[in-house]
């Protein structure tokens, strides 16, 4: 034992916000290769007028992926408006319900 | 190595890495058409505090990843305490129908009144109409949408989306749109009415 054990998930949903900031723009959603088992945007919801437009199916996806635990800094912004923070559990909105 | 080889192990090293491939090593997002800014009022706790600072923004974001972050983090709609509201907005228009942006549209809205049926199905339907509104898919070339809200009150929950102005014929396709996001059967009648007509109690002007 040379070394205290890593807390498990220690990349809190501020570090992934903070990492987004510098993250490329995928601007053709259409053509990019998803992992197997993620579907693409529908691309017969394309349209000039709307640069990015993704249909709800699409955007699902993405929610039992995202989770990240709530850290003090992101706890602070939002007890700065009044919301309460202690009702929301990590995983407790898990994306099973289809 | 051929130039062709070359040229196909560079494109692999430029393949963007999403969320989808690794949830913390991730290289890309997915940008939306717009910036929204996710607002929240507070119930009003003592007669001494005002609207402005019961109504606040809690943060700003354009990418579908940050999106999700957010939504993820942060209370459903039925862990919402009465009197509270979410509104998401354009970035730069407040939830106010005083705010020049707003002033000549008005709300498409629905109300639960049966809260207790509507408690296990209003967190899916606000999310649905979240996703509608990044999405862009609550309407098509009309760009009549400035926001959507949910107010949590005593008799009920409700949703409503905001418009720009009061063109009917743009508007019909925006509340239609509702309608089906929020899963309403045909006699369930959504209400379009103008911000004047709520300030001077007026009646609705389109029921779909």
């Amino acid at each position: 034992e040379t070394s205290l054990p890593e807390p498990e998930s220690s990349f809190t949903i501020s570090n992934f916000l903070s990492k987004l900031e510098s993250a490329e723009l995928i601007e053709d959603a259409f053509t990019t290769k998803y992992p197997e088992g993620i579907q693409g945007p529908d691309a017969s919801k394309k349209l000039e007028s709307k640069k990015y437009r993704y249909d709800p199916q699409f955007l699902v996806q993405f929610r039992s992926v995202i989770q990240y635990p709530i850290d003090p800094e992101f706890k602070a912004q939002l007890e700065k408006v009044d919301i309460n923070t202690n009702i929301v559990k990590k995983g407790a909105q898990s994306g099973s319900s289809r | 190595m051929s130039d062709e080889l070359t040229a196909q192990t560079e494109d692999l090293s430029l393949e963007p890495k999403t969320v989808f491939d690794n949830k913390e090593e991730f290289t890309a997002k997915h940008p939306l058409s717009n910036r929204w800014t996710l607002w929240y009022t507070k119930p009003q706790v003592n007669k001494s505090e005002n609207w402005h600072d019961l109504l606040k923004p809690v943060i700003t974001f354009s990418s579908v990843e940050e999106f999700w972050g957010i939504y993820n983090s942060i209370p459903t709609a039925n862990q919402l305490p009465l009197k509270s509201d979410y509104h998401l907005f354009k970035e730069g228009i407040r939830p106010e129908w005083e705010d020049v942006q707003n002033a000549k549209g008005g709300k498409w809205q629905y109300s639960f009144n049966n809260k207790r049926d509507a408690a296990g199905v209003i967190n899916e339907l606000w999310l649905r109409g979240l996703l509608a509104v990044i999405g862009e898919t609550i309407e098509d070339d009309e760009n009549e949408v400035n926001g959507i809200v949910l107010n949590i009150r005593k008799q009920a929950f409700r949703v409503g989306i905001w418009t720009k102005d009061c063109d009917d014929s743009k508007l019909k396709t925006v509340g239609e749109r509702l309608k089906r996001v929020l899963q309403l059967r045909d006699e369930q009648k959504v209400e379009f009415i103008s911000h004047d007509a709520s300030n001077s109690k007026g009646s609705a002007q389109i029921v779909l």
